[in-house]
């Protein structure tokens, strides 16, 4: 029979651990997912290029405190900052899996994702679960959530 | 040893015994589409095909466990044969086995259809890592099949402990014609555990919680280089590997720092309650998959440093992530009804996979984040002889026309139902129906979503014994898919079959 001082203790151990550890999780609400590019506009021309079916597919990734660029060139990591309707990114990276992380000096890498500068200011036009639009000085991007 | 050691019991007590249970299937599936209908194929044991047509003529013979039941120890063994067409292999062994029992315990020798737990196996869509999807793994395994009951009845503990070998490889390398990665002598490893709290005699109320896990290792793997070569990479297999499967950890298997868990684990998160009432017993139960530590946890370390610090743990700081991923099910079983006597509801989403980015800490980014757990594809994969082991609505490689061993759709959201009655003595039916929206995977995802609808309408009679024809049995089963993910099919599977007893 397990006696009430060590189930008591136990709890102990585990409040414990949970009071001295820092446990963060994501807190990007509708913006946190996988984005699927499906269409660029380009604002100065009107011009709209369709996207969804070309492989692979140009996609954001956010989660957590990072927002990963796939699908063109390299693969791209970035820090953003987010809030209502702004999304700025900042600080690219690329590399791969085991690879060390090179900070991005060719913008040549960023505009295949619609991304024209090393610190890109977005307006967010549309941010549901389903779909998302952002647009910049040149650029007006369309996402569909998978 | 122990193999050989069972092997002799057996044949002396063959010989003590004067009768043997045999049975005779004969079963053909016409389908007109792409493929066989799903549920007419799906959750077979792995008898089931993907071609339209398809066919096979089963011969087996058994002695039973529960003909040893009275007494402390017992012997158990059994042989099917398969000669089949339309099918991954026209002649396969689908059972041979040797099973021997002390007091609980068992020792298994072989390969032997074993049921999924804590779900109902002739309704629900499929435990998502001991699935009956797949031909059976030639294993030795120790288990406690039944509950062990203590403390007076309110607890009970089973499980088991395995170690087998895939039977596959010949047929991946047809497979992919050599043009993909395939491998050879897999190794298989599994383990579960199951608690149940409660005791029906004297409370309705009881819990089953349980963990199940796979672990596939060894082996050679087969990649097409780009000089056209084949190029074999061999896995470890001795010891410090059957110990890595057993006990998850580093096995250097990624780079000089990156140190990754030898072999590929899955598991799977079980819990059942169960209400059972003099005329109706009600179930909810769930089975929340892991593809690694991110979603066994569901938690990761993430105190890494930067710089020079890079591979230095300076904080307590762990990453969390949410649960989505999980199987929800409900099942009624109607204990005074003959029409239908059991109707379940099943709820199925696996799009998160801890998130859509998975990063290892580096020098300038120190965030980990354990995401894109590609579910069913990490290095083995998860299948044996083309079909899932798990659940079958994770698309099966066997459907696959680009000959890659890959599940191509992992990512989705389903939802099913089942229902089954015995009308009237002897007759026997089930409905399935099932809806899934699938987005393929993190890596390639679909261009749009697809949706697919799969429906079974199944009979099946046994003739009453001490008639004619008792020992017979027919079955008819109409089996329909509608979507772009499967595509659209529908088929009729006929099936006779005899059972009766060898006396010798």
């Amino acid at each position: 029979m397990i006696s009430m001082k060590k189930i008591f203790f136990v709890l102990i151990l585990i409040v414990g651990f949970l009071a001295s550890c820092d446990i963060d999780s994501t807190r990007n609400g509708d913006l946190d997912g996988f984005w699927v590019m499906q269409r660029i506009d380009t604002l100065s021309t009107g011009g709209s290029m369709d996207v969804h079916a070309r492989q692979p597919k140009l996609t954001y990734s956010v989660s957590a405190h990072l927002l990963q660029l796939r699908g063109a060139t390299q693969e791209i990591l970035c820090r953003f900052s987010f809030s209502g309707d702004s999304l700025i990114l900042s600080e690219p990276y690329y590399g791969g899996w085991c690879q060390p992380d090179y900070e991005v000096e060719d913008i040549g890498l960023l505009q295949p994702y619609g991304i024209n500068r090393i610190e890109e200011h977005f307006y967010i036009e549309a941010l549901d679960g389903k779909k998302m639009i952002l647009t910049s000085k040149e650029l007006r991007l369309y996402f569909r959530k998978y | 040893m122990l193999g050989i050691a069972l092997l002799w019991l057996c044949s002396t007590v063959c010989f003590a015994q004067d009768s043997l249970t045999y049975h005779i299937t004969a079963q053909t599936t016409n389908s007109h589409g792409d493929h066989t209908p799903l549920w007419l194929n799906a959750n077979r044991y792995g008898m089931g095909a993907v071609d339209k047509n398809n066919g096979f003529l089963e011969l087996g013979v058994s002695k039973p466990m529960r003909v040893d039941s009275l007494g402390k120890w017992g012997v158990a063994y059994g042989a099917d044969i398969v000669g089949a067409y339309g099918s991954q292999a026209s002649f396969h062994i689908q059972q041979a086995y040797v099973e021997g029992r002390w007091l609980k315990g068992h020792l298994l020798v072989g390969s032997k259809e074993l049921p999924m737990e804590l779900k109902n196996n002739e309704l629900s869509t499929g435990s998502q890592t001991l699935g009956i999807n797949a031909l059976p793994v030639p294993q030795v395994r120790v288990s406690l099949p039944d509950y062990w009951h203590f403390a007076n009845g309110w607890l009970g503990l089973k499980g088991h402990i395995a170690y087998g070998m895939f039977t596959d490889g010949n047929w991946q390398e047809d497979f992919t014609a050599q043009h993909g990665r395939y491998s050879k002598r897999v190794l298989y490893h599994s383990k579960a555990g199951y608690l149940k709290v409660g005791n029906e005699e004297k409370f309705p109320l009881t819990v089953e919680m349980g963990l199940e896990m796979v672990c596939l290792f060894g082996g050679d793997f087969y990649a097409l280089q780009a000089d056209g070569t084949i190029k074999k990479f061999s896995q470890d297999k001795g010891l410090k590997a059957f110990f890595s499967a057993f006990y998850p950890k580093d096995n250097n298997a990624g780079t000089e720092e990156y140190m990754d868990i030898g072999g590929n684990h899955v598991g799977s998160w079980l819990m059942r309650v169960n209400y059972d009432a003099p005329t109706w017993r009600l179930s909810a139960y769930a089975d929340h998959f892991f593809d690694d530590h991110s979603q066994m946890f569901l938690l990761d370390y993430d105190g890494y440093g930067t710089g020079d610090d890079w591979f230095v743990k300076t904080n307590h700081r762990y990453f969390h992530y949410p649960l989505k991923d999980i199987m929800l099910g409900g099942e009624l079983q109607l204990k005074r009804c003959r029409w239908v006597n059991t109707l379940l509801v099943e709820y199925l989403y696996t799009k998160y996979q801890s998130g859509s980015i998975f990063h290892d800490h580096t020098k300038n980014i120190p965030d980990h984040l354990g995401g894109r757990d590609d579910y069913y594809n990490h290095q083995w994969g998860n299948f044996h002889w083309g079909q899932v082991m798990g659940n079958p609505l994770y698309m099966s490689p066997v459907y696959n026309n680009d000959g890659s061993l890959s599940t191509k759709d992992n990512r989705f959201v389903a939802w099913h139902f089942g229902m089954s009655g015995d009308p009237i003595e002897g007759l026997h039916y089930r409905l399935l129906a099932t809806y899934q929206t699938g987005y393929g995977t993190y890596n390639i995802p679909y261009d749009n979503p697809k949706h697919s609808i799969y429906g079974l309408a199944e009979l099946s009679y046994h003739f009453p014994k001490s008639g004619k024809l008792e020992g017979w049995s027919v079955g008819a089963g109409l089996g329909i898919d509608k979507g772009s993910l499967l595509g659209n099919n529908y088929g009729l599977q006929i099936t006779i079959g005899k059972t009766g007893i060898i006396h010798f």
